[in-house]
């Protein structure tokens, strides 16, 4: 998934587009898979230290990876596990999106 | 190690489902035939568990070298369950018509899992005997807990058909929840949420599921259809309130107005 991502926030760097993460792992591991996978993407915590819940939870979040896209809106348009398919939907929403800026 | 971690628990699975199976024993003591059922059911079970044991430290070995040589598994061979299926089968035989009957075709059901043809032919005619003559035994739960995965191996129709048969024949209320989500789950799956069917179907499981308190089925109604209602298609997804990986806090609504491409994630 790494080189995906990574070249997905390249490619996209200066579109309405952006890619956050919800690390599961522990805090160490996450930075470590950062620094050493050059990732460029910013993420939540799951869960932080001290905090009760984690936002998977919330989320109902079951299966990992899980991608979930969200419009400008803030409503969701995917919700699954496939990087290819959410990359997609986004990809359209990104288009729509700055043609309707363009035509403003 | 992703995919052995996936494929074996599906395994594993049937173990801790066939060990009460033995253990049924009524207040009348049981008959003579009875005990010797039991007892071969018992020997049986034990040389496949045996069998399988062998099979996992193979695999763990598998799993173990390939960690060495840092590449992922990717192939490894089936357990070994299929080749106990014909000494299963013909048990049943000899105690055809008996509660032992079960036992030994329900092993059969939970253990012929796997593309063999043969491990298939056998689950298609265990299936058949105990949708002819067992039906009614509380010992159906471990079939009907296994309806949604069954329907890859037996098809949709006849999934459905053996669902609709324990659904009225069944005294157990959990056997009742899994054969009546047998057949509402396209409904739940892929109705409109707004529609009455859909609405039905709800009510209907709802019901059900408060009844039967059964753990595994609700997590997967939880999982698939709250889920669905909560996280469909135009729906306002929540806000997010956290900390990055250097401890500074932000908010997911920072970034509305951008397409949001929300990935949960982790170093596996």
């Amino acid at each position: 998934m790494y080189p995906h991502e990574r070249s997905l926030v390249e490619e996209m760097q200066e579109k309405p587009f952006v890619l956050i993460g919800v690390n599961s792992d522990p805090l160490e591991r996450a930075r470590k898979a950062v620094a050493e996978n050059g990732l460029n993407w910013r993420s939540f915590q799951n869960q932080p230290e001290g905090a009760e819940k984690q936002i998977s939870d919330d989320w109902k979040v079951s299966g990992w990876p899980t991608i979930v896209v969200l419009d400008a809106d803030f409503r969701i348009r995917y919700r699954g596990h496939s990087g290819d398919e959410a990359t997609a939907v986004a990809k359209e929403l990104v288009a729509a999106l700055t043609k309707q800026a363009a035509g403003e | 190690m992703k995919r052995l971690l996936s494929l074996v628990p599906l395994a594993l699975l049937a173990v801790p489902l066939a060990a009460p199976l033995v253990a049924q024993e009524g207040a009348a003591p049981p008959s003579e035939a009875a005990t010797k059922a039991q007892a071969r059911f018992q020997e049986l079970t034990a040389k496949a568990d045996e069998a399988y044991q062998a099979w996992m430290a193979e695999v763990q070995e598998m799993a173990r070298q390939a960690e060495e040589a840092g590449e992922e598994l990717s192939a490894f061979p089936d357990p070994p369950y299929a080749d106990f299926i014909p000494d299963f089968l013909a048990a049943a035989d000899d105690c055809a018509g008996t509660p032992e009957e079960a036992d030994f075709l329900i092993w059969v059901v939970e253990h012929s899992w796997g593309s063999d043809p043969a491990a298939q032919e056998g689950l298609r005619t265990a299936i058949d005997r105990l949708a002819a003559g067992h039906l009614a035994d509380p010992k159906m739960e471990a079939v009907a807990r296994m309806l949604p995965q069954l329907r890859f191996v037996l098809g949709q129709e006849q999934t459905r058909a053996l669902a609709a048969k324990l659904e009225r024949a069944t005294p157990s209320v959990k056997v009742k929840a899994w054969a009546v989500y047998a057949r509402l789950e396209p409904v739940l799956k892929d109705g409109d949420p707004s529609s009455p069917a859909y609405q039905k179907a709800r009510r209907e499981i709802m019901a059900l599921l408060d009844q039967a308190d059964d753990e595994w089925l609700n997590r997967m109604i939880r999982d698939e259809i709250l889920v669905r209602e909560e996280f469909a298609i135009g729906k306002k997804a929540p806000d997010i309130e956290g900390v990055d990986l250097d401890g500074k806090a932000f908010r997911l609504s920072d970034y509305q107005g951008k397409i949001i491409f929300l990935d949960f994630w982790g170093d596996w």
